[in-house]
């Protein structure tokens, strides 16, 4: 029954997005006016549609209704609840769904908000959307169907993978798909623009705060994803450069090149098919990265189980690629434009400076992911590109990243004098200097560290000048103090201001990840009871060992004293998971963090005979927090990018 | 319509999709072996019945090596069609070798038990001679010559007719061009 | 003396240097490995390094590495054996010579053409309005105009409104922006003062030439209203023509939500740091565990009826698997439980029938499987089909004492001809997942007995090789003499079938914690371990301290 309706329902919906294709297209032949609502209508539709067939599926989850194949193997009588309804998107059938759900509740708020305005472009945004829903329920319906029926029906499921049952399950995949769809919204709205042949900023300014918010869940995501790795999955890593890794962060670069390109063709009018070209690139990429995950085509331990979809997603992205450059090779003539620059020194420079590293990071993530297949392909020869390969060349693309970061807000539009610039840069460089010299005496003394913190020092430095020198003028122009002078700065130039606090976060993040890559330190080591490790300031002195049964797996904990600087912090409980499906134990790692550095626990394996012996390995990691700190600073700094102000109180368009 | 962009475009997507569609044509997981044509290493292994063999001694005569384990399914597959190869061949200048990797003695011994497998097997017990052989799937085959190169490689399980036929190949001492591959799974 | 305290402090200055270049060594070799071993890939997991990757495998490349790095080789050769056995697959980090160099050069050349593409692009652009720049008249712009681009408040046009006047409203909002950027960034130190007042003249220049093209258009209503939008013309008083502005509550309502996303945010991710405490303990507590209540019941049932039927108390039994069987009318294991019973009770006819149902929704299900082969070989004599169902029977086992115990039947059946077996083999055979018997306390330990220890009794596989017992069943306060019984329910891990030989021990644990062992704790064991599965007064007499 359960199975019936959401079938159906899906079924339903495929055809509703082929009317949504269908009919702004017949409209724009035949120009009755009916169509054009008829589309925004089917989006209604599939998004009621879609929404009953999620809680069908839901609800077959929750009540373990194991006639549905989906059921039975992903959840078990004794799952529990938030465990079922993660099983949502624990395999492809559902993650599938789950991505066209979002995908289609996105289309309904765009088409409600904007149900009496641009009427002319409007049909065409709709039409997008029902395109991609059309290829996704299409799928969904005929292909990977999450409602198939499964007969004898089974005493009990299979279960969610044993990786997955971790609460970060609830939030990683659903934020990571969220701003990969929310990409959609700025897609759909550059090819309406392109059709209807309005390329001037309206269709940038309508989605500037739907960009925005995609860019924001798709760091969430990924961040999300560093998080969980990091603190389940028990190898200290928090990055693997995995490719599918890779493909959640590739979108991620060319979404942060269009935000700060379309700034310059805000105030410059240039740029715009270069604009045009980063978000048909960046929705691409969310494709090719559910394509990679779907395929099979290079291993990865994300990778669902490969079926036809494969094929069949290569097709769409064929299609989206070809149909979307050749929309923009059509209307060529209309984006001619005569570029007007003052001075090479300017803030529109540096912008153009910044795509240029983005994209360059962007290729060579690519390349390095899909090498493989190149390799094996021209040259008959199997290589592997892994993360020493990526952490070696895109450190100095990104350190680039963090000077152009301390640059950019010390330099002006249009024309920025010499003199002044060089004023502006003396002070936190030469700042920052000392603060390398302070490092450089202290402790770090080798160069790409050194390096790394010195800009970013330089670029927290540049950010508190240049507040301060805004607060300055407040103060002389309508005598504010500090703390009035931040907040009307903040309502008046929104996105600067936000985002040089965003600017803040990633500063954070990376310098997380410098601290952990470069000054970690580790140890293994076989330990009796009562035996201990040292390792920096700490003593990891083992007490035994205890076996529980959990409902789905046999666990073995080792307890681990903790002593930092010789004072006891209490018993760690670091564990492996034994699972009958699984031939190895997945491990539980455990980890202490502290502003200066985390210490983690990896229980690698425990005598079995006598249990008086166990394996340990501890990592010492330092400034990870920096990194989940660093997330919220950028959460904060985008609330007040996209925070609605009163439009007398904007400065900036 | 500016068609010197177009195929600039196209000269860039295009090659990206046929690369992705050919990605399509290989298994993502499989890793081509090296040591087609090479000297095998010399290995010494301590067989279930006490004694000592090493590959040295088994010089002169065409070798089936076999690495299995006793809890992979393939293996279990594939156990009664090499006992019945061996059963052909063993009174032929070949010999059979099977080595256990990641494996306990008692199960392994339960596992030749229970197909009756008669010839000589050992354990592989540092997991040293799984990786001179370069194994990362399980189980996996190789035919080494009189001359001690190897000659075939198969990773999966494999069928009697197909050992005899590569067993006759490597006595002549023909390479064969490629590996082959069965059903298989991963080692732990 | 003198002479033998100089011995030692030669000697120790000899030796702890000597230790102290030891320790350095071996430091090194461990830091040598780890730093060879990340660039090793697993060949078991994905993308991960054998440093990083937990699998055996990985363990087992790791040692190979350690052992090659104590012999002296450099981090080179051990690379190139592993390449040599697996191929260039093997390095994480692809050669930099042969087809892989162009992943190490491509993406520089990339960066570098990028960056000049740029600045060429950029040298161009800035060049071409050098000349147009010095060819604007520096027109005087007039106070007048000057006041009304920067106080006037105008309503900005839709974004859809494409008329000529919608457009230059446009471009004087840019411009009235750009003139206050250019102010912002002035006062902030950014520009120059002659490079700021060109570029004010310039903006100037234009706005006023904008200006002058907007009041020269033909006048025209202020806001004409666009078709489907009759509110806008009554909303415009109020909202002050901007559409962005949110009213208070829905600002109040959004920060609502917010907090109440980022605290739920905050509250899961912070409870996914703690650690579990066991079975019972779920993020949403017992609330919603999505078992409903006759579920629970259900299970509950079935477990006791299993019990029940160990200790075989079979009316109880009869009872319990009669309430599984009400809710879930085509559960197996009580249909082949009953089919148990009634073999005991000498009704072949409904213990068969109850097997059939058994196997009508679990067609595999082994117990039903050999609950219907017994009836048929014992009550109704029908070796061909016992034989049919045994031989499947065989294929479904994995290789263990069960399956020897089918083999045994099997090999039974055409022996014993027509004569009835007296002793139902049926019931031993189940019952041969237990194991009973009694436990004493040894006299002499009456006094030592602690009040709140708990009784363990632990069965072992005596084929197992270690590592966690086969069973474990634990007795709060227990009352001696005790009986006990340990069966297929009290196993640890699922799918470890409870037959064959099994060691029985039991200890009185003072801490309740069954893998430690502490001073006080009371032991014994069954004299004759290990016991058989099935056997029964496996007695045992507590007469040890620890």
């Amino acid at each position: 029954m359960t199975a019936a309706i959401g079938h159906t329902s899906i079924l339903l919906a495929f055809f509703a997005a082929l009317v949504g294709v269908a009919s702004p297209l017949i409209a724009a032949r035949f120009e009755p006016e009916r169509f054009r609502a008829v589309a925004r209508y089917s989006i209604f539709g599939q998004f009621a549609l879609v929404t009953l067939a999620a809680g069908a599926l839901i609800y077959g989850l929750v009540s373990t209704d194991f006639s549905i194949k989906y059921v039975a193997f992903n959840t078990t009588r004794a799952t529990p609840f938030y465990y079922r309804v993660t099983g949502l998107w624990g395999a492809l059938e559902g993650s599938l769904l789950l991505w066209e759900w979002i995908l289609i509740i996105f289309a309904g708020i765009v088409a409600w908000v904007y149900r009496n305005r641009h009427h002319e472009m409007m049909p065409w945004v709709v039409m997008i959307f029902s395109m991609v829903s059309v290829f996704f329920l299409g799928v969904i319906a005929f292909l990977s169907n999450p409602f198939e029926i499964v007969s004898p029906i089974p005493l009990d499921g299979r279960g969610l993978n044993p990786l997955l049952e971790d609460a970060n399950m609830m939030t990683h995949p659903p934020l990571l798909y969220t701003g990969f769809v929310g990409l959609t919204v700025p897609y759909a709205f550059a090819m309406a623009a392109l059709i209807v042949g309005k390329l001037d900023e309206a269709w940038i300014t309508t989605t500037r705060r739907w960009t925005i918010i995609a860019w924001f869940f798709l760091t969430a995501g990924n961040l999300v994803g560093a998080w969980w790795s990091y603190h389940v999955l028990g190898w200290g890593g928090y990055w693997a450069w995995d490719p599918v890794e890779n493909a959640a962060f590739m979108p991620w670069l060319p979404a942060t090149a269009f935000l700060h390109s379309v700034q310059v063709q805000e105030r410059r009018r240039m740029l715009k098919a270069w604009n045009l070209s980063l978000i048909i690139i960046a929705f691409s990429l969310t494709i090719f990265g559910t394509f990679l995950t779907r395929s099979g085509i290079i291993s990865s331990i994300h990778a669902f189980s490969s079926g036809p979809v494969g094929a069949f997603f290569l097709g769409f992205l064929a299609f989206i690629l070809l149909g979307s450059f050749g929309l923009l090779a059509y209307r060529a003539d209309l984006l001619k434009e005569q570029p007007e620059l003052d001075s090479m020194v300017s803030r529109e420079s540096a912008f153009l400076l910044n795509n240029i590293v983005l994209v360059s990071a962007l290729f060579t993530i690519f390349l390095g992911t899909i090498f493989p297949l190149i390799s094996e392909a021209v040259a008959g020869v199997q290589v592997s590109v892994g993360a020493p390969y990526f952490n070696s060349v895109t450190v100095p693309l990104f350190l680039f990243l963090v000077f152009l970061m301390g640059v950019g807000p010390m330099i002006a539009w249009r024309r920025a004098s010499w003199d002044n610039l060089k004023r502006n840069f003396l002070w936190p460089a030469a700042a920052s200097l000392l603060f390398a010299l302070a490092l450089f005496a202290w402790k770090v003394q080798d160069f790409l560290p050194l390096l790394g913190f010195t800009l970013f020092a330089f670029v927290v430095l540049s950010i508190f000048f240049d507040t301060a020198l805004a607060l300055r003028a407040r103060k002389r122009i309508a005598g504010e103090g500090i703390l009035r002078g931040l907040i009307t700065l903040a309502r008046r130039n929104q996105r600067r201001y936000g985002g040089l606090v965003v600017h803040l976060g990633v500063v954070l993040i990376m310098m997380g990840i410098a601290g952990s890559m470069t000054y970690s330190s580790e140890k293994d080591a076989t330990l009796a009871v009562k035996e201990s490790l040292d390792i920096g300031n700490y003593r990891v002195q083992f007490e035994g060992l205890k076996g529980t049964q959990q409902p789905t797996h046999f666990r073995v904990e080792g307890s681990f004293r903790l002593f930092h600087n010789g004072n006891d912090e209490g018993v760690v409980s670091p564990a492996l998971k034994f699972f009958p499906s699984q031939q190895s134990p997945i491990g539980r790692a455990v980890h202490q963090s502290s502003l200066s550095e985390d210490i983690y626990l990896i229980l690698s394996g425990f005598s079995e005979v006598d249990r008086n012996h166990a394996t340990l390995k501890v990592l010492v990691r330092p400034l990870v927090v920096w990194m989940w700190i660093g997330g919220f600073v950028i959460m904060f700094g985008t609330l007040i990018c996209i925070w609605p102000m009163k439009k007398a109180d904007v400065v900036e368009p | 319509m500016p068609w010197r962009r177009l195929t600039i475009t196209l000269a860039i997507i295009g090659p990206i999709l046929a690369l992705l569609a050919f990605g399509f044509t290989r298994d993502a997981k499989y890793i081509k072996s090296p040591l087609l044509a090479k000297p095998a290493t010399p290995f010494t292994v301590t067989l279930y019945d006490g004694k000592k063999l090493s590959l040295e001694d088994l010089r002169g005569r065409a070798v089936f090596l076999n690495f299995w384990a006793s809890w992979c399914l393939p293996c279990r597959e594939e156990a009664r069609d090499l006992e019945a190869a061996w059963q052909k061949v063993k009174d032929r200048n070949m010999v059979f070798l099977g080595v256990a990797l990641q494996d306990t003695d008692k199960n392994s011994i339960a596992f030749l038990k229970e197909f009756n497998i008669t010839y000589p097997n050992g354990r592989d017990e540092t997991g040293k001679i799984g990786v001179d052989y370069g194994t990362w799937g399980i189980p996996e085959s190789f035919f080494i010559d009189p001359q001690g190169r190897i000659t075939y490689k198969h990773v999966g399980g494999i069928r009697a007719a197909l050992v005899i036929s590569k067993l006759e190949d490597a006595a002549k001492g023909i390479v064969s061009a490629q590996e082959g591959r069965g059903d298989y799974q991963g080692v732990k | 003396m003198l002479f033998l305290r100089t011995l030692l402090v030669v000697y120790a200055l000899l030796v702890l240097p000597g230790n102290a270049l030891l320790a350095a060594t071996a430091a090194n070799v461990e830091d040598r490995t780890r730093e060879i071993a990340t660039e090793l890939r697993c060949v078991v997991c994905q993308n991960l390094s054998i440093a990083d990757s937990p699998s055996e495998m990985a363990q087992q490349m790791r040692a190979i590495v350690r052992e090659q790095v104590e012999a002296g080789k450099s981090a080179e050769q051990i690379k190139a054996f592993f390449v040599s056995k697996y191929g260039e697959w093997v390095l994480l980090k692809p050669k930099t010579t042969g087809f892989a160099a162009l992943l190490w050069i491509l993406p520089y050349v990339f960066l570098v053409l990028g960056v000049l593409a740029a600045l060429w692009f950029l040298r161009r652009w800035s060049l071409a309005q050098k000349t147009k720049l010095s060819a604007a008249a520096s027109a005087p712009v007039s106070d007048t105009m000057r006041r009304e681009l920067l106080t006037e408040e105008f309503t900005l046009p839709d974004l859809e409104d494409s008329s000529v006047r919608a457009s230059l409203l446009r471009e004087r909002d840019r411009l009235k922006n750009e003139l206050a950027e250019l102010e912002f960034d002035f006062q902030t130190g950014k520009h120059s003062e002659s490079d700021c007042a060109a570029l004010k003249r310039e903006i100037e220049t234009k706005a006023a030439d904008v200006m002058q093209q907007l009041h020269a258009l033909p006048a025209q209503k202020l806001a004409t209203p666009m078709p489907k939008r009759p509110t806008a013309k009554k909303t415009d008083p109020k909202s002050e023509g901007s559409r962005t502005r949110f009213r208070h509550w829905q600002l109040i309502t959004g920060g609502v939500f917010l907090l109440l996303f980022g605290l739920a945010l905050g509250v899961m991710l912070t409870q996914s740091i703690r650690p579990r405490q066991g079975s019972n303990d779920s993020m949403t507590g017992d609330f919603m565990t999505g078992t409903t209540p006759a579920n629970s019941d259900a299970r509950a049932a079935l477990a006791d009826g299993k019990q029940a039927f160990s200790r075989q108390e079979f009316p109880k039994a009869i009872d319990a698997f009669k309430k599984v069987l009400a809710s879930d009318p085509d559960n197996s294991e009580a249909h082949a439980y009953m089919g148990f019973i009634l073999m005991q009770a000498g009704h072949g006819d409904g213990a068969m029938l109850a097997f059939e149902k058994a196997l009508s929704r679990a067609p595999n299900f082994p117990m039903a499987l050999w609950g219907k082969g017994m009836v048929l070989y014992q009550d109704k004599k029908d070796f061909g089909a016992a034989r049919g169902i045994f031989e499947k029977l065989l294929h479904l086992v994995p290789p263990g004492e069960e399956r020897d115990e089918i083999t045994k039947v099997l090999a039974e059946i055409p022996a014993t001809g027509s004569a009835p077996k007296p002793t139902p083999p049926t019931a031993a055979a189940v019952a041969g997942q237990t194991i009973s018997g009694k436990i004493t306390i040894d006299a002499k330990l009456k006094d030592k007995i602690d009040p709140q220890a708990a009784l363990f009794i632990i069965a072992r596989s005596a084929a197992g090789a270690g590592g966690p017992p086969l069973a474990v069943k634990k007795i709060d306060k227990p009352t001696f003499p005790l009986n006990y019984s340990l069966s297929q329910e009290n196993v640890m891990m699922q799918g470890l079938p409870f037959s064959g030989k099994i060691s029985i021990t039991a200890r009185l644990d003072k801490d309740g914690n069954p893998t430690t062992r502490g001073a006080g704790d009371l032991t014994g064991e069954y004299k004759n371990n290990p016991a058989q599965a099935g056997a029964k007064n496996v007695d045992i007499a507590i007469d040890k301290v620890m």
